[in-house]
């Protein structure tokens, strides 16, 4: 049920483009929190709710000038991140309810920017990532190894190096693959330790194919 | 802060800001600044302004927007009779639990410790 109606009040003091655009940031970051998780009608209106209290907050302010960035970031820090709209079950970090900054201009916990907030990687995430791009690093040392064997004419360098490379990238390329998808490929280290991690598995069981074939066809 | 005070906040969210609302109709920053002045509840606009909407698409709560110079139109929230009604259920339901649980507080502190 929803009825509109006049009343007058003072009129508000002009903001700055810049200020204006931090404000547009902040309600675009707080509407992709929401996206999917509410409907639009919704989003619009809890975006228009926290606008209502910037303008409100801005006007309390004890200035005769034109609103500026400044005086918006500092409204800005004393507002919950835009995370903190998130439903609980989404964040990473629970336990607490959105702590609002005590202090007018202290430090704020999200910078808004014009981007939407990445979520932060777990170190599940991160280890996906290391080892996937150490198991790449392993496949490609595979055909150094190979080529310095072949200089040298070594049998011992040939094999020594295949087991120092193989295997160790078969195993972290598996162990990336694991974390990653226990990470869920959300984030850059996830996404990034799945693929290289998949591609090592992959071409460590190719390579580890193609010197067994040499080992039996050289025992013929 | 623990996490099952946390819970308890958020779950008298609804409560509270019903409680707020049958005093007369109020908008957002208005409710929130009403809720800062109850000592430990701590509620931020994170936490009601979901509910307020919420809580309007339940029926519980009616909306009249009235134009503001500062900004968009201003939504001022107040109790359908619906949101009357579950406000007077929620509210036996807290003086229960809250007579309930300080009984059994009173006794633990009269009881000795094992």
């Amino acid at each position: 049920m929803t009825t509109t109606t006049m009343m007058t009040e003072a009129p508000a003091r002009p903001l700055t483009r810049d200020a204006r655009h931090l404000i547009d940031a902040r309600l675009d970051t707080i509407d992709r929190m929401l996206v999917g998780r509410l409907p639009r009608a919704d989003r619009i209106a809890i975006a228009r709710d926290v606008e209502l209290q910037i303008h409100d907050l801005l006007q309390e302010r004890d200035t005769e000038n034109e609103l500026g960035r400044d005086d918006v970031l500092e409204v800005l820090a004393r507002l919950d991140p835009p995370e903190a709209f998130l439903p609980e079950e989404s964040l990473e970090i629970s336990g607490s309810l959105p702590v609002r900054l005590a202090a007018v201009g202290a430090t704020p916990r999200s910078t808004p920017t014009h981007a939407g907030v990445a979520p932060k990687p777990t170190w599940h995430a991160k280890a996906s990532g290391v080892l996937g791009i150490i198991s790449l690093v392993l496949v490609f040392l595979v055909p150094i190894a190979y080529m310095l064997a072949m200089i040298a004419g070594s049998e011992l360098l040939l094999w020594g190096g295949a087991v120092a490379t193989i295997i160790p990238a078969f195993i972290t390329g598996l162990l990336a693959l694991i974390f990653g998808l226990i990470a869920r490929p959300k984030t850059g280290w996830a996404i990034a330790g799945s693929i290289t991690g998949g591609l090592a598995m992959l071409g460590s069981m190719v390579l580890g194919a193609y010197l067994i074939l040499i080992l039996l066809a050289s025992s013929r | 802060m623990g996490a099952w005070e946390t819970q308890m906040r958020k779950g008298v969210v609804e409560l509270a800001v019903l409680a707020i609302l049958a005093r007369g109709e109020s908008y957002g920053y208005r409710i929130l600044e009403q809720l800062h002045r109850l000592d430990g509840l701590e509620l931020t606009e994170s936490t009601v302004y979901p509910a307020l909407t919420r809580m309007a698409r339940e029926g519980l709560l009616a909306i009249r927007t009235q134009p503001s110079p500062s900004g968009p139109p201003r939504r001022y929230y107040r109790l359908t009779p619906t949101g009357a009604k579950r406000l007077g259920q929620m509210a036996a339901s807290w003086h229960a639990l809250v007579g309930s649980l300080s009984d059994l507080l009173t006794q633990n502190e009269g009881a000795t410790p094992p």
